[in-house]
This record gives structure tokens, sequence and C-alpha cells, in this order.
């Protein structure tokens, strides 16, 4: 399956005017010299190819300014806001940012390219508010379309954050979203990512954070239902000394593929990572995650630690998991683990002699597994209706 | 009799598991291509299954390329540079040992080989007593006794030819790597054992005489197979250094359980890892596999990895017998520019099959020591156990230190569990030793051997008290 983007999808792609059309421009020639990703490549290995083809098979969702954006529940794209809290950035600073802030090599990371060659919904914003801010992005959504979307977040010094993002799939549509956040330093902010499919739809996400000095960011994740879904995480500590959480869960049924990618690299010394990722597989589902830490030698003192816990429910569903560690700094404790299990027999037999039948007592062990997560997320979750099921153990 | 004094009886009476195999002392030219096969399986008398064997990897081999995944760095290998046949070489005898590099002979002592073992080791012709011929001849008759065949792969293809060709190549197919390729095309030879049913094997089984043997280890072949019932202990290599001018080691190991077997494998190789500036060195490329075919049977791996320049090697289960059972004990070292990428694989096919990883890298100077491993549970694979742990400890901050476990499973009623850490040799630790009048070298020594001793405890006798000393010469020279 050695393919390529066809020429004629290429440029039938609407073009953009303006600052950005140079780097829209560079990513379509990489696009269309180079292959779709292939088996052989370790990052795709596991990936369902033939699902990620028929991703360009749809037509370009071409509606523009639909990413809708609330900063403390009020509509701040309709209005256009700009106010000591939070501003708009213009192009052309928001192209500096992204050349000084390249973590991602574009030429080798696929999902980024494709956001740059196609997208055309693209919002850029500054924090600057040291009082707790919350901020709710709804990514457009389209049947039968690829939307696309790339929000850039620029927090400034002392801000505090939370930020609350909302993907939704509807039958045969597909995302590429991409996120940039630039985290200054004694800044928090709390990243929230609710991404909920349907049986076909597909999900291509990059979240690409870059943290100073102090700073401190936490990323939770969900995904469920969708085709294919990939989140790639990249976070750097560009001096060290920050500290980051990140949790996912992705709770996979019917033939779905969800899968998480991450990265983190310590530039500098003394940082701090938790991370914990859970997958819960049923049907005949494939949860993938895939997770890399690297403390090259400058980042002494770092403590890192990633875990990955997931529960197969179904005979039929398969797990793969594979945390990674590169080190090279020798005064660091690193740590990570993987387990894969189904529920423990000793915890459903302890609830049932508790009275508690056995299919409560499953909900209740899942519950407790998922709440773990879904508790870290930055929002009032009972706005989002579909993960009731979730939190509600007694349905 | 205490252990030291156990130890040191086994290592004066070593000699007594070898066998000499006689090559004609010819050469073939350089380069590989069929004509050479068709030579060195000619010059080997081999029966025709044997040479199509050799000629059908050829052609594979020619059309693989060499693997680059692992990222590895070395220089490209030019293999029509290589004499694929080599007879032993005429090496020039020394005639005592002061003509040995006095450098040489300061690390024999240290690890405490006896004097006449220095001697045969450094290349010093040795007197009558160490005729290795007539001491193999006894200790032949004894396996023969419990109808144990411990031979040269060469041997083996002549006296049991239908044994080699139901075996050969069933664990590790002809094309499944390129090096296993190019070893199944040209391999030199190796040694062959057969453990038949119910028999428990009287003694250790040791290649190390066959490797330090003159004749080349370069492309060595090795097969074991257990019948029901029967199990064998097997040691390969020794705690010596060893110095060989050649530079690819490709070699290829097999092991077969049938039900009820087990096989253990015990490795330590000390292969010449290059100077301090990552000059020379070998690169030791190697499959080893093993195939846990019978209900219940059991393979277990225990390697100390502490030479070659890189070295780059996964020995493997495929645990296809019900509640058969896997396991892998490893302790890698490296020091200087050393690369070491090592790990396992652990194929879980049957049910109930259980397996152990438990491996530990140390990573001291400019040296990179990967884990890389893969816990796969199939869909048939009910009630699949696995544990793995993977530590390592790094020494000055220079050193790598990597872990790439990929666990992929299928099954529901399975369970997985894999911990992993890194760190460095803890100040508190090394203060409360110092304080004690423990110099830090001796120090970080002693707690390298304890952080080490999961994988110790699993090695054999002769092994694991050399192991100790074998690691402290090592890291020589890095604290501080």
């Amino acid at each position: 399956m050695k393919e390529k983007l066809t020429t004629e999808w290429i440029e039938s792609l609407p073009k953009i005017n303006g600052s950005f059309s140079k780097i829209q421009q560079d990513a379509r020639n990489f696009l269309s010299e180079e292959l779709l990703p292939q088996k052989s490549s370790e990052g795709w290995r596991l990936s369902n190819l033939s699902r990620l083809r028929d991703v360009f098979k749809l037509p370009i969702n071409t509606t523009k300014n639909s990413i809708q954006i609330f900063l403390n529940s009020e509509d701040i794209v309709k209005a256009d806001i700009s106010n000591e809290t939070i501003e708009r950035i213009n192009d052309d600073d928001v192209i500096k940012y992204l050349s000084d802030n390249n973590l991602i090599n574009q030429s080798s990371n696929f999902l980024a390219t494709l956001n740059n060659a196609i997208n055309n919904n693209l919002i850029a914003l500054k924090l600057k508010s040291k009082e707790i801010q919350s901020l709710e992005i709804v990514i457009p959504n389209s049947k039968k379309e690829l939307s696309t979307s790339r929000v850039i977040l620029i927090v400034e010094e002392g801000a505090s954050l939370e930020i609350l993002e909302v993907i939704k799939g509807s039958e045969f549509s597909a995302h590429s979203h991409l996120i940039d956040i630039f985290i200054e330093g004694d800044s928090t902010v709390n990243h929230g990512l609710l991404a909920v499919g349907e049986s076909s739809s597909k999900l291509l996400t990059t979240i690409s954070i870059r943290q100073k000095e102090k700073s401190n960011y936490s990323l939770t994740c969900f995904q469920e239902g969708w085709s294919l879904s990939r989140i790639e995480q990249y976070v750097n500590q560009l001096d060290g000394n920050a500290s980051t959480q990140i949790n996912g869960l992705q709770v996979s049924n019917n033939q779905n593929q969800l899968a998480t990618h991450s990265l983190i690299r310590f530039d500098g010394p003394g940082g701090n990572l938790n991370q914990i990722q859970k997958s819960i597989s049923d049907d005949q589902s494939h949860s993938i995650f895939s997770g890399s830490i690297e403390v090259p030698k400058i980042a002494q003192k770092t403590q890192a630690s990633q875990l990955s816990k997931n529960l197969i429910l179904s005979s039929q569903a398969k797990v793969d998991t594979s945390p990674q560690l590169k080190i090279v700094a020798d005064d660091v404790k690193c740590n990570h683990g993987a387990t894969i299990s189904q529920l423990e027999k000793e915890e459903i037999f302890y609830l049932q002699s508790r009275g508690i039948d056995k299919k409560r007592a499953n909900n209740l062990i899942l519950n407790g597994f998922c709440k773990d997560i879904l508790n870290l997320l930055p929002c009032n979750l009972e706005k989002w209706s579909y993960l009731s099921k979730y939190l509600n153990p007694i349905n | 009799m205490t252990q030291n004094s156990a130890v040191s009886q086994i290592l004066e009476k070593s000699y007594e598991y070898g066998f000499l195999t006689e090559i004609e002392s010819e050469k073939i030219p350089k380069g590989i291509n069929e004509s050479v096969i068709k030579l060195i399986s000619a010059k080997k008398k081999e029966p025709k299954f044997l040479l199509d064997f050799r000629l059908k990897a050829y052609s594979k081999w020619k059309n693989m390329k060499e693997p680059k995944w692992a990222d590895l760095g070395y220089p490209d290998i030019n293999y029509q540079d290589i004499i694929y046949y080599s007879a032993p070489k005429d090496i020039d005898k020394k005639n005592s040992l002061d003509e040995v590099d006095p450098e040489i002979l300061k690390t024999f002592d240290k690890l405490g080989i006896p004097l006449n073992e220095q001697k045969r080791l450094s290349n010093v012709a040795v007197d009558a007593v160490f005729d290795s011929v007539s001491v193999a001849t006894t200790f032949k008759e004894k396996l023969a006794e419990d109808g144990v065949i411990f031979c040269s792969i060469s041997e083996a293809v002549q006296k049991y030819p239908e044994i080699i060709k139901k075996y050969l190549g069933k664990v590790v197919p002809i094309n499944d790597n390129f090096f296993a390729a190019l070893n199944s095309a040209v391999f030199s030879d190796g040694s062959f054992v057969l453990i038949p049913k119910g028999v428990t094997c009287p003694m250790e089984l040791s290649s190390y005489f066959r490797i330090n043997s003159g004749d080349t280890g370069q492309f060595e072949r090795t097969l074991i197979i257990a019948e029901e019932k029967s199990s064998v202990s097997y040691l390969e290599g020794c705690t010596a250094p060893m110095f060989d001018t050649n530079t690819l080691h490709a070699a290829v190991v097999e092991l077969i359980a049938l039900d009820d077997a087990s096989i253990k494998y015990s490795t330590v190789q000390n292969w010449y890892s290059g100077d301090k500036n990552g000059i020379g060195g070998i690169y030791n490329f190697v499959t080893k596999r093993g195939l846990c075919k019978g209900k219940r049977s059991k393979i277990s791996w225990s390697q100390v990895e502490t030479g070659s320049s890189i070295t780059w090697k996964y020995p493997s289960c495929i645990l296809k017998g019900d509640s058969s059972i896997g396991e892998f004990y490893s302790v890698a070292l490296t020091n200087n520019k050393q690369i070491a990428d090592t790990g396992t694989k652990m194929l879980h096919i049957g049910k109930n099959t259980k397996s152990t990883i438990i491996s530990k890298g140390i990573s001291a100077g400019h040296s990179k020591n990967s884990y890389r491993g893969l816990v796969h549970i199939g869909s048939e694979s009910s009630g699949a156990k696995n544990y793995s742990q993977c530590d390592s400890l790094l020494i000055g901050d220079n050193a790598e230190a990597n872990t790439y476990p990929y666990i992929h499973s299928q099954r529901m009623n399975a369970s997985i569990e894999h911990e992993a850490s890194t760190s460095k040799i803890s100040e508190d630790q090394l203060f409360y030793l110092k304080s004690r009048g423990i110099s830090s070298e001796e120090a970080v020594s002693m707690m390298v051997s304890g952080f080490c001793r999961d994988v110790f405890n699993k090695l054999p006798m002769e092994f694991a008290s050399e192991a100790d000393s074998l690691l402290e010469l090592k890291l020589e020279g890095t604290i501080g």
C-alpha cells in the first residue's frame, strides 16, 4: 500500500491567503511528495491504515469561523471580545511564535503537516488574567465531511486557565485538529479534551504544549467511540523546573480503534511528570498507547512516572501498550508500569458477597476505574450528558 | 565444602566438557556467492538437504535489507570482505606467559582464572595435561551412558542427518531476519545437543571449550532438543575476555522443548568491546529463540552481557504448548562507547502459559543500554500470565538507558504486569558505605552486585561467582 495523496485531491483543497499561505503551501508540497503513513513506520505500525485512507475520500468542510469559544460561558468569537483578560493575536505574531517554538518536526509529523495543509479554521488567543478563567472550545463537526481546526493559545506569565475542548463526531465525519499552547512561567493550565465519536467517525488530533519554567500543565483526555482516533500529545518542558500531569482514558467498543501517542521531553533540569493512561476495550475494539519520555543530559533531577492500565472486557478485543523511556541524565528518578487484565474476580466477588448483583458490581468497578480520570476534567460534567453512563453506576 | 572451593574445583576441570572438531586448514576466497556456499558445503561433506537449506537461505538473504530500526549507528559492513569459511588460523604460538600483554594477564588475575587457563586463553602452547582430545573422550563416554548426544553440529549432520533435517531452521526460519538468513547460508559450526526422553542430563553442558578453540565462532549455530520429560542446562561463553579479529558475529541458537522438558540456557558474553574510544570491538548480532513445543515445557534464558562493542540480541520464547513457561533473566552492562540493545520476546500461544522477564541494565561511560522487549498474548492463550521488570542503573551523566517494552494482548483473562525504573546509585547508600571505610569504587560495585542479585541467583554456580568480579572489573575507573 505505497500510496500518496493524489495531486487532484491536494489541488482541490481550498486555498487561504495571508500570512499562513506559505506554511500551507509547504505542507501541501510535503504531502504531495511523501507517501502516506506505512505499516513499516514505527508510529503507525498498529494503525488501521485503510480507515486512515478513508479520511481522504471525504470533501473538506469549508465553513469558516466555525470554532466556538466561550470565555466564562460568554461567546467570544461572535462578540469579538478583546479586553484585559483575552485578546486575539494577529497572524504575523502567531507565525513568529510558531517559528520560535517548533516542537514537532513538521517534516516528519504526518498529522501536524496534514493539519497545516488543509486547515481553514484558525483561532489564536492570548490569555493575560491572573484570576482563573475558564475557556470552552467547541470544535466544528459536519456529516460526511472532513472538518479542520487549529487553536493557538498563549498563556501569559502568571495566568491561570481552565480549558475544555469538545470534539464530537457524527456519522462518516472526520476531524483534523491541532492545538498549540505556549505556557509562560508561573502560569497554570488545566486542559481537558472530550472526544466522543460515533461508529464511523474519525479523529486525527495533535496537542502540542510548550512549557516554560515554573509552569503547571495538566491534561485530561477522554476519547470514546471513534472508528479511528489518534491523539498525539507532545509536551516539552523548555527549561525544566515545570510540572506536567497527563491523564487519559480511552473507552472503545464495536470495532473502534483508539490510540494515544505521547512524547514528553525535558530540556532542562528539575522537571516533573506524572502520567496515567487508562483504557477499557470491549467487543472487537483495539486500544493503543505508545508513550515516550525523553530525558537528555541537561535534564538532571527529573522525576517522571508513567503508568498504563488496561482492561479487556471481551475475548475479541485487543490492547497494545508501549511505555518507553529514553534517559541520558544520571541523576533522575523515572519509572513506568503497565498492566493488562480483565476485571479482578476478587473485587467482583467482594461486592457480590455484599449483596450487589454481578452486573452492578461490574459497573461499579468500571465506574471507579473511569472516575479516577474523569474527575480531573476541568468542567461541570453534567453538561456533557453522554458521560453520565460512566459517572452514574446505578444505571 | 565451601562454595568458593567448589567453584574453583569446577573451574579447574572446566576442560573436560570440551571436544575438538577437525577442520582442514584450507582457505577459500573472501566474499559470499553461491559457489562459496557450495564450496563450504562440499568441504564439510554435507548431505544435499543442507546444501539446499544454505542455498535457499542465501537467495532469501540476497533480497533482504540490513535492519536499521534499532538505530545502532555502526559503520556499514562489507559482506564481500568476510571469509565465510575459516579453518583454524595459524596463530603464532607464544612460548610463555611473559610474552603476553601484561594488561590481559592482570585481567585474568582479577577474574581468578587458573594459570593453565590463562595460558590457553592467551594462546600460549599448553602441556599435555590439557590435551583436550583425551578429556573429551572421557566426558563423551559418560554422556553416552545416558544416551545424551552432545557434539558439534557438523558431526551431527554426518551422524544424525534425519534429526538435523527435522529440526534445523524450524524455530528460527531461514528468512527470519537478515543476520539469521546470513547465518543459515554460511554457518561454520556450533553445538548440537539432544537429550532423550526421560533423561536429566548428568552434567552442565558447556560450549566454553569450543569458543576458545581458535576456530571462529563468527557464524555459530546451536541446536538443542530436549525430548519428553528430559532436562538440560547449557552454558555458553565464559567470563574471560575474548579477543577475536572478526568484527561481525551472527550466531543462531534454536531450542526445542517437548512435553514436560526443560532447557536452561545461560550465557556470559565478554567479547572484545573495543577500546575506550570505541575503536574496534565485536558486533554481536545474535538470533536466539526457544520453542516450548510440548505441554508443561519450560525454557529459561539467563545472560550476562558485558562485552562486544554492539550487542543486539533478543533471546525469545514461543510458548506454544499449554502451561508452558518462559523465563528471561538478564544483566547487561555497558561502559565506554559500548551499545547493548537487548531484551526478549515472549509469545504466548498456548493456554495457561506463563512468562517472567527480569532485566537489569547498567550503563556507564558514554555507553547506551536499551531494553527492548515484546509480550504478546494471542487470542487462544487464555489464562496467560506475564510479569516483567526492567531496571536501569546509570553511572555518570553521559550514559544512556532506554526502555522499549511492547505489550500486546488479545485475551481478556490474561494478566500482564510490567514495571520499570531508572535511577542512579543513591548518594545516601554510597555515603553509608563510605562512612564505614569502604572505598567509593568498592561501594559502587557492591551496590551493582545487589542490583543484579535477582539475575545472578538464576545463573549456574560456575558463572554466578565470577559474574560479580566480572562486573566489578568492567566498571573499573568509572567512579570518581
